[in-house]
């Protein structure tokens, strides 16, 4: 008792005393302003709409000012806490404690407890503060409001940082004494935890303490954080070790022999605990990779094993019942469709699940055994048997044991306290998330071992499922009318679904849910929303008509724009806990949160997409524009903007396939196989919908009314990436996507891996587990290429006839990639620009070559021409070589107005060609859109067409460039290419001996020349002796353009680089002469500037070199030289806009390339 | 209140000359005064009773308790003023003796409470009891110091050079403070200043290289300068010669020569007034004749 009051007394006044310390006031301030400005910021950026999507109690801005928060706090408790000794010293009262009679224990406690209770204050109300002003946005919003993220977040996160970092620094305090030689210390283990730790090995500050209070969901509560809590506990175990050794330490005589020995007694006990924690943390990971493998290995035993097909389900799930997660009846009918007998039957079935009977069609017992995941049933089957099957068992889902190579090679790349995916299927009380893959119900086959990939049925089913009152079940399929869905809090309800369409695989949904539903069209669209959310949807229940026409008009278009049509009778769109959605980053998830006949929406997507549509729908009622509008009709075109950004993106961005209906349209009514099947798998869905979906939205803005296009357009940008205002000609074109589009396919592997991956080995090759990031990335890429390049050989309509033809012949049945060649371009068809053959090559190519082609545009001509009926027309020809060995595919574009046409030519490796087309009205640019490329844009030139009308007949035609004409007739020299130099000329490499090049730093940047590699050189300017140096030997004697390239200054009001050199000096070596010249960089404009026409002899080197002078930056980056065409001294080219003002680069995408009109519109 | 010093040896480092050396001693009720030069042992001995450093050998106890075994016993009947004491400055001089209360077990609150005033009052600080004690001078931290010394009450109160760096006003008030202090316990003033016990202390100790030198009540100390000190009047040329063989204990300016006042054993000088001794002619007698120790003014 007495020792708790000397410890409360010493608590109490270091608590006054630091509280009234300068120090800690001004952490008290820093505190507190990040939730104040940080909220007022938002509160400004929202009501200017610019991130308005910020989430409710779920979101970021209420926990980043603490995160922030933590760190600070943790960098200040070093200076604060680490003097705690000193500071008696200073005060000279340290010989006065040390004769009072309390223990060592007891005073060192007291101070720390000091430290921690005025942090904790602190925290506490930096919380409140934050608390008070998220609830009073959210009070604007309708939004609920939870306190309990905000406490999860204080004590998984503020207070054991705070407590475990106090005790380190009170044991470096106690042991080192210099206050400033702990505060360095401690600083040092702050950053490091930061920038090394804290991602690798699960620190105290690590983003899994992040993330753990975000996983707070409204529709789940608190999610899986039972690895953070250990975490957690580690470290305080830690921290007590840690305060026994400051006890120790402290020089200080005991009280007695007892006292004496709780020093120790702390420091033993604790590092006990804390290793005790860990080797069980280790233990138990160990355990489950064990278990991983066993089952992995048993799965791999059975799968080469001959299977039956079910082709129906009877399932009756108990969902919570006496206190059971999960009690099932399963019966299966089968069907032996092997040519040979089949004995045992082989199903998967979650081992969380214990399999309790197996009976036969007359209620017979089947013995059956049970190993892992794997159930053996001894029913033989003769080849084309028919057998009835039931399966009994209860228990809850083993998050375990399925996912398993999947969970490997996670496990192995991602350590740290919130492995992703933790939380991949649940039974709780107010929720149940069972997704197929769950093998909450026994399927057929393994899920692993057999070399075609998993055996994948279509089936019926019947699904009945009982479930404490007030849930509400989704499933596939119809729910039954007349049967209880919902009931009352204590009773239970019954849910009977009946899945009447095909599929080849059943999820189960229940949860707290509101049902919205309507009829669109032949389709029952029904909305699944926890009802704290539905405030938010209900904002659009006066435009439900207009609603409902939309989803209609959506569902027609999808159809249309395809020719895959709907294939299921209802759409259920169901609310799911957000922290679901970090599951889905696997290529080998077929669509993540879409499921047949159910797309899966997360909470906190929900209801930021809700308010924003909300507030953008008030700002338009509010505007000039808004005006003349029917606030349905405004609504209709926010939500329809909406669908497409949540359901329809690009799948470089977050969302993507994840919750696309498209890939409903074509992943679960067939089974793909044959080779490369992933290619035709996975690269039709995201064909579709990277090149589809555009397609639907313009389709149905087009039907939509005029008046309410412009809302949607005008404010398309938010809701979508693709501006919906000025399409311009050509753009949605099913175009060949030059890298130059907004999307960011492929994210996963950077451009440049992607492009080492390619060259290295051919998609066929590549082994999708060796690194299923990459893999994934350049299936997109190919995958998408590869259906964009049939499509413009054989033409839109033919394409999306022939996939029409194609879908419904294939459905529920096998595609293989030569079957839907074989449909896309029969033998025998009319084929007007390429053979089959060149097709087959071609596309042979892209799945079994290892190379990427690269083109150069060389030349442009264009002239008018009498076409010989006495009207005149533009005959342009434009050159374009391959400079990389393998074959490429372009497509040549050239626009005029009102008028377009479009040329596909293939080039071989090294080969240049000559296009020559004609249009009848003025084209002002070509655009030459290259199928995936090592360039990563669009390349495009302005025309230049002599007024004179030529003599002669207009000739359109596509002829290789023969070796005479084909000669270099461009040079760009990048900084990544041989002929970059960097010369060292006097200066040796004493400073920097590292860097290659002397002192030019590699800089990266996407808007540097991008030929290649976008990066770029740097050095300061010095005296000249380290110059940048561009080397190319000249093909022919003439004439050349020399130009330099330069990076934009700024870009969207940001700065790109800093300090640039007032001069720069450059020497051209031309013809046996040196031109000198000075450029004012502020005169240099972004990309090409011309340096001079200047005359070079043949076979000669030419060089430019950029002298190394100047009081700041000097940038090298490329360097052209162009050679001018005595004939047409004039024409001039381009590459595409300026990257800066089209698509980023390194991304693909594109359909647009440079895109016109107003679709020119930078990518985020 | 009686505490025993037994055969007390403490060695800081192995082969150096011991701080204190074999020291017997015993203090009783009352003040006790330790008089000793620098480097006496005063504050090894003083470290040692406080409870902040062990002793190498021997033995102390006090009250029966033993100091080595018993030491939160014996914390609990002690009170400390330390020669360098300072208060927390970001406290007032309320909150400081409150906090230290609450280390001496001063419960309830209410008691605390009124224990601190007493100790305020005692002290003359009562008036400034809510000012932040960094605005404190010298004397008046020296002051809260005694107060938190003897906050609780103890039975037995360490001193250690009271009254360095203070003014002579402070110096007096503080010795006052003291003398009241002694009415009911044992008080251990630890010095080299002469002044601050002679009129205080019941018993004094000698203590000089760890040895103890002398122990007894000031008088007997006293006796032994009797017919040993003088009184001197001289010129400054012959000061010198003066100060080579007798052990200088002041020296007063007078007119154009200088008042000084010896001590020693030999025949008196020439012109030599004998005098009445007092405790620090007696003290430097001590000192310089009888312990063998170098000749010394004022240094404790």
């Amino acid at each position: 008792m007495r020792a708790l009051r000397n410890i409360a007394g010493v608590a109490r006044y270091e608590r006054i005393m630091l509280m009234r310390t300068t120090r800690f006031r001004a952490l008290g301030v820093v505190g507190i302003a990040f939730p104040v400005v940080f909220g007022i910021a938002l509160a400004i950026a929202e009501s200017r709409g610019g991130i308005g999507e910020l989430p409710s109690a779920l979101g970021l801005d209420a926990f980043v000012p603490f995160y922030l928060y933590t760190y600070v706090q943790s960098v200040v408790i070093a200076f604060v806490a680490g003097g705690f000794r000193a500071a008696d010293e200073q005060a000279q009262v340290e010989e006065v404690i040390a004769a009072r009679p309390l223990s060592t224990a007891e005073l060192v406690i007291g101070k720390y407890l000091g430290v921690v209770q005025s942090l904790t204050l602190l925290s506490l109300s930096v919380i409140g503060l934050t608390l008070a002003i998220q609830a009073a946005k959210l009070s604007l919003t309708g939004t609920p409001f939870l306190l309990a993220p905000y406490l999860a977040y204080f004590f998984l996160m503020t207070l054991p940082a705070l407590i475990f970092m106090s005790a380190l620094v009170f044991c470096l305090g106690a042991v080192l004494k210099n206050r400033t030689a702990v505060a360095l210390v401690s600083i040092a283990y702050v950053l490091a935890v930061l920038f090394f730790l804290g991602t690798r090995y699960g620190g105290i500050f690590d983003f899994g303490a992040f993330f753990a209070p975000l996983v707070y969901s409204d529709l789940l509560g608190l999610g899986d954080i039972t690895r953070v809590i250990e975490i957690r506990i580690f470290y305080l175990a830690l921290a007590a070790a840690l305060l026994g050794f400051a006890v120790i330490a402290y020089p200080r005589l005991p009280q007695s022999g007892l006292f004496g020995r709780m020093g120790p007694v702390a420091a033993a006990g604790g590092l006990a605990v804390a290793v005790g924690v860990f080797v069980t943390m280790a233990r138990h990971d160990a355990a489950v990779n064990d278990y991983r493998s066993d089952l992995f290995a048993t799965q791999i035993q059975h799968g080469d094993l001959p299977v039956p097909s079910v082709v129906h389900y009877d399932i009756d799930v108990d969902i919570l019942e006496g206190g059971v997660p999960l009690r099932a009846r399963v019966a299966m009918q089968l069907v032996n469709e092997n040519d040979i007998a089949i004995d045992p039957l082989i199903f998967t079935l979650n081992p969380g699940l214990l399999l309790t009977g197996v009976s036969g069609a007359g209620g017979n017992d089947l013995p059956f055994e049970v190993d892992g995941s794997v159930v053996r049933v001894g029913l033989p089957m003769a080849p084309g048997a028919e057998a009835s099957l039931s399966m009994s068992y209860c228990g809850d889902i083993d998050r375990d044991a399925f996912d398993l190579l999947r969970r490997v090679a996670r496990l192995e790349k991602r350590t740290g306290p919130i492995h992703k995916g933790d939380l991949t299927a649940w039974i709780r009380d107010e929720s149940v998330f069972l997704p197929p893959r769950s093998r909450w119900y026994p399927v057929p086959g393994v899920d692993y071992g057999n070399d075609e990939g998993r055996p994948v049925f279509f089936y019926t089913a019947q699904i009945t499922v009982e479930v404490p009152g007030g849930l509400e079940v989704v499933t596939q399929g119809v729910p039954s009318v007349g049967v209880s869905r919902g009931a009352e809090v204590g009773e239970r309800g019954r849910s009977v679904w009946t899945v009447d369409t095909p599929v080849p695989q059943l999820s189960l949904n229940v949860g707290r849910y509101e049902v919205l539903e309507a009829e669109a069209g032949d389709t029952t669209v029904a909305l699944y929303v926890h009802p704290s959310h539905l405030a938010q949807v209900m904002g659009f229940e006066d435009a439900t008509e207009e609603v409902l026409s939309l989803v209609e008009q959506m569902l027609r278009a999808m159809a249309q724009e395809t020719g895959l049509p709907y294939p299921y009778p209802r759409l259920s769109v169901v609310e799911i806990p957000f922290l679901v959605q970090w599951y889905y980053e696997g290529w080998e998830e077929n669509g993540g949160l879409t499921q047949p006949g159910i797309l899966m929406l997360e909470e906190d997507v929900l209801v930021q997409r809700a308010q924003g549509m909300a507030r953008l729908a008030n700002r338009i009622l509010s505007s000039e524009l808004g005006r003349n509008q029917e606030p349905a009709s405004i609504k209709r075109n926010l939500l329809a903007n909406t669908i497409f950004s949540v359901f329809l993106a690009s799948e470089g961005q977050s969302s993507g396939l994840f919750r696309s209906p498209l890939v409903q349209l074509w992943s679960f009514n067939r089974r793909f196989g044959g080779d490369n099947s992933p290619l035709i798998a996975r690269g039709m869905p995201v064909y579709l919908q990277e090149d589809k979906a555009e397609d639907i939205r313009i389709a149905m803005f087009q039907r939509g009314r005029g008046g309410s296009r412009g809302a949607g357009g005008g404010f398309g940008g938010r809701g979508g990436d693709r501006s919906g205002g000025g399409r311009g000609p050509g753009q949605f074109r099913g175009g060949p996507g030059g890298p130059g589009g907004r999307r960011k396919l492929g994210e996963d592997a950077t451009w440049d891996e992607m492009l080492a991956a390619m060259q290295q080995s051919s998609l066929a090759e590549m082994d999708p587990e060796a690194d299923p990031d990459l893999y994934r990335s350049v299936l997109d890429v190919r995958g998408i290429t590869l259906f964009r390049m049939i499509e413009a050989v054989v033409g839109d309509d033919r394409f999306t006839n022939a996939l029409e033809a194609f879908g419904e012949a294939s459905e529920f049945g096998e595609v293989t990639l030569d079957a839907f060649e074989q449909a896309m371009l029969p033998e025998g068809a009319d084929e007007d620009e390429m053979s089959r053959e060149s097709l087959d090559r071609l596309i042979g190519d892209w799945l079994y070559g290892s190379y990427v082609p690269g083109y150069t545009l060389t030349r442009t001509e264009a002239k008018k021409v009498e076409d010989g009926w006495g009207a005149v027309v533009y005959q342009v020809m434009v050159r374009i070589r391959n400079g990389e060995p393998g074959r490429g595919f372009v497509q040549v574009e050239l626009s005029g107005r009102g008028d377009q046409i479009t040329k596909n030519v293939e080039i071989d490796g090294g080969q240049e060609v000559e296009v020559s087309m004609i249009i009848s009205t003025r084209p002002s640019f070509v655009t030459v859109e290259p199928f995936l490329a090592k360039n990563r844009r669009a390349l495009r030139s302005p025309l230049r067409i002599p007024e004179e009308v030529e003599a002669g007949s207009p000739e359109e035609y596509v002829r290789v460039v023969t070796g005479e004409e084909a000669a270099s007739t461009e040079i760009i020299v990048d900084n990544e290419d041989d002929g970059f130099s960097m010369p060292v000329r006097r200066v040796q490499r004493y400073l920097r001996p590292e860097l290659e090049g002397g002192n030019w730093n590699v800089l990266e940047h996407r808007y540097a020349f991008g030929r290649y590699e976008t990066n770029f050189r740097s050095k300061s300017g010095a005296d000249g002796a380290q110059p940048a140096q561009w080397a190319a030997t000249i093909p022919h004697s003439g004439y050349y353009d020399v130009a330099y390239y330069f990076l934009p200054r700024r870009i969207n009001g940001r700065p790109v680089f800093f300090g640039a050199a007032d001069t720069y000096r450059f020497t051209i070596s031309h013809g046996g002469e040196r031109t000198e010249m000075a450029v004012q960089t502020d005169r240099l404009q972004p990309g090409w500037n011309q340096l001079g026409r200047l005359i070079f002899e043949a076979g000669q080197e030419a060089t430019v070199e950029l002298a190394d002078l100047g009081d700041g930056r000097i940038y090298a980056d490329a360097v052209r030289w162009r050679y001018i065409d005595p004939e047409s001294p004039n024409a001039v080219y381009d590459e595409g806009l300026s990257p800066w003002e089209s698509g980023g680069p390194g991304g693909f995408g594109g359909r647009g390339g440079p895109g016109g009109g107003g679709g020119g519109r930078r990518g985020d | 209140m009686d505490i025993q010093i037994s055969s007390l040896t403490k060695v800081y480092r192995e082969g150096a000359p011991p701080a204190l050396d074999d020291l017997s001693l015993r203090i009783r009720s009352g003040t006790f005064g330790l008089l000793g030069p620098n480097g006496a042992g005063k504050t090894t001995l003083i470290k040692i009773l406080s409870t902040q450093m062990k002793a190498s050998a021997g033995a102390v106890v006090i009250d029966g308790l033993r100091i080595d075994v018993e030491r939160a016993q014996v914390r609990d009947r002690l009170g400390y003023l330390p020669q360098h004491f300072g208060a927390y400055p970001k406290l007032t001089a309320f909150e400081f003796l409150d906090y230290m209360g609450r280390l001496a077990d001063l419960h309830p609150r209410k008691k605390r409470r009124e224990a601190v005033e007493q100790a305020l009052e005692a002290v003359g600080l009562a008036s400034v009891r809510d000012r932040r004690t960094g605005t404190f001078s010298g004397g008046m931290t020296r002051r809260l110091g005694i107060a938190q010394a003897i906050l609780s009450d103890p039975p037995f109160l360490i001193v250690d050079e009271p009254t360095t760096g203070l003014d002579p006003e402070e110096r007096i008030r503080f010795r006052k403070i003291l003398g009241r202090l002694s009415r009911d316990r044992t008080i251990l003033i630890s010095t080299h200043i002469v002044g601050d016990i002679s009129s205080t202390c019941e018993e004094i100790a000698l203590l000089d290289r760890g040895h103890l030198l002398f122990s007894g009540p000031p008088e007997e100390l006293v006796r032994h300068a009797e017919n040993k000190t003088w009184k001197v009047e001289i010129d400054d040329a012959g000061f010198a010669e003066l100060s080579r063989l007798w052990h200088v204990v002041s020296v007063t300016p007078e007119g154009d020569g200088l008042t000084v006042r010896v001590v020693g054993d030999d025949t008196p000088p020439p012109g030599a007034v004998p005098l009445s001794p007092n405790l620090e002619d007696a003290y430097v007698y001590f000192m310089a004749i009888e312990g063998q120790a170098p000749q010394s003014h004022g240094s404790g």
